[in-house]
């Protein structure tokens, strides 16, 4: 091997995968693991680590709580949505769905990364399915750059050699470049 | 020797990719178009330790030629 590189794709909002994926560095610690909103004490988390990947957070200028993800191209959040067997509302400005009587909306913040706002109700299951949602968009992500790999690698002179699905679900293309 | 490109697809949509046989800078060009294949960005890179040696031996030809001339 000569070189190597890691890729972040254009579907993931890259300033939030470190934190999303639980690995976060404050002044060069890692404070791996997530932290735990509390319902009774909005505006304040708890340090302890979780399952949840997501964040709530209480905005108390419109009592509104939101969770920030990864997620930003809306065809593959719709996909995801879509699989999880969940009736949405595309109003082009934002995704609208339903859960236990809570209206979550997915809108994209500053960043161009959808963010679920929502009011009331029980943070913990909403942000339960915003994981699900998340993950499901992650798989969704890694299917779009398998397409793409596969559909663009030949007219850029690489031949497929071998592929291999390996127990993590990670998938492992070798290409051998064509000398013509 | 084959020029040979692997490319590792997370389940979390990070790719990983390293080059094998390819010579010195030309590693550049192949990962640039992988990160045009993938439709991404580069977020860190490493280098084996036969990237610099072939660069190495290229500089080395280089000085040597000029030694002569």
């Amino acid at each position: 091997m000569s070189t190597g590189v890691e890729i972040i794709p254009f579907f993931i909002v890259m300033s939030l995968f470190a934190a999303a994926t639980g690995k976060t560095m404050v002044n060069g610690m890692d404070h791996s693991g997530i932290w735990k909103w509390d319902m009774n004490k909005p505006k304040n988390r708890i340090g302890v680590k979780t399952e949840q990947s997501v964040q709530p957070e209480l905005n108390k200028a419109n009592n509104k709580t939101s969770i920030d993800t990864i997620m930003n191209d809306e065809g593959l959040l719709l996909a995801a949505l879509a699989d999880l067997g969940l009736d949405f509302i595309n109003d082009g400005g934002s995704i609208k769905i339903s859960i236990n009587n809570v209206d979550v909306a997915f809108a994209k913040d500053m960043s161009g990364a959808y963010a679920a706002e929502f009011e009331g109700g029980d943070a913990t299951a909403v942000a339960s399915l915003v994981e699900n949602v998340s993950e499901l968009y992650k798989q969704k992500v890694q299917q779009k750059v398998y397409d793409n790999v596969m559909s663009r690698a030949s007219e850029n002179g690489l031949s497929l050699e071998s592929e291999r699905v390996a127990a993590d679900n990670s998938i492992t293309l070798t290409f051998v470049v064509r000398r013509d | 020797m084959e020029e040979k490109i692997t490319i590792r697809i997370m389940p979390d949509g990070r790719v990983l990719a390293e080059t094998d046989g390819v010579n010195g800078p030309k590693c550049v060009d192949y990962m640039k178009l992988i990160e045009d294949i993938v439709e991404g960005k580069i977020v860190k890179e490493w280098r084996k330790p036969e990237f610099d040696a072939i660069d190495q031996a290229v500089l080395n030809n280089a000085q040597n030629q000029r030694i002569k001339e």
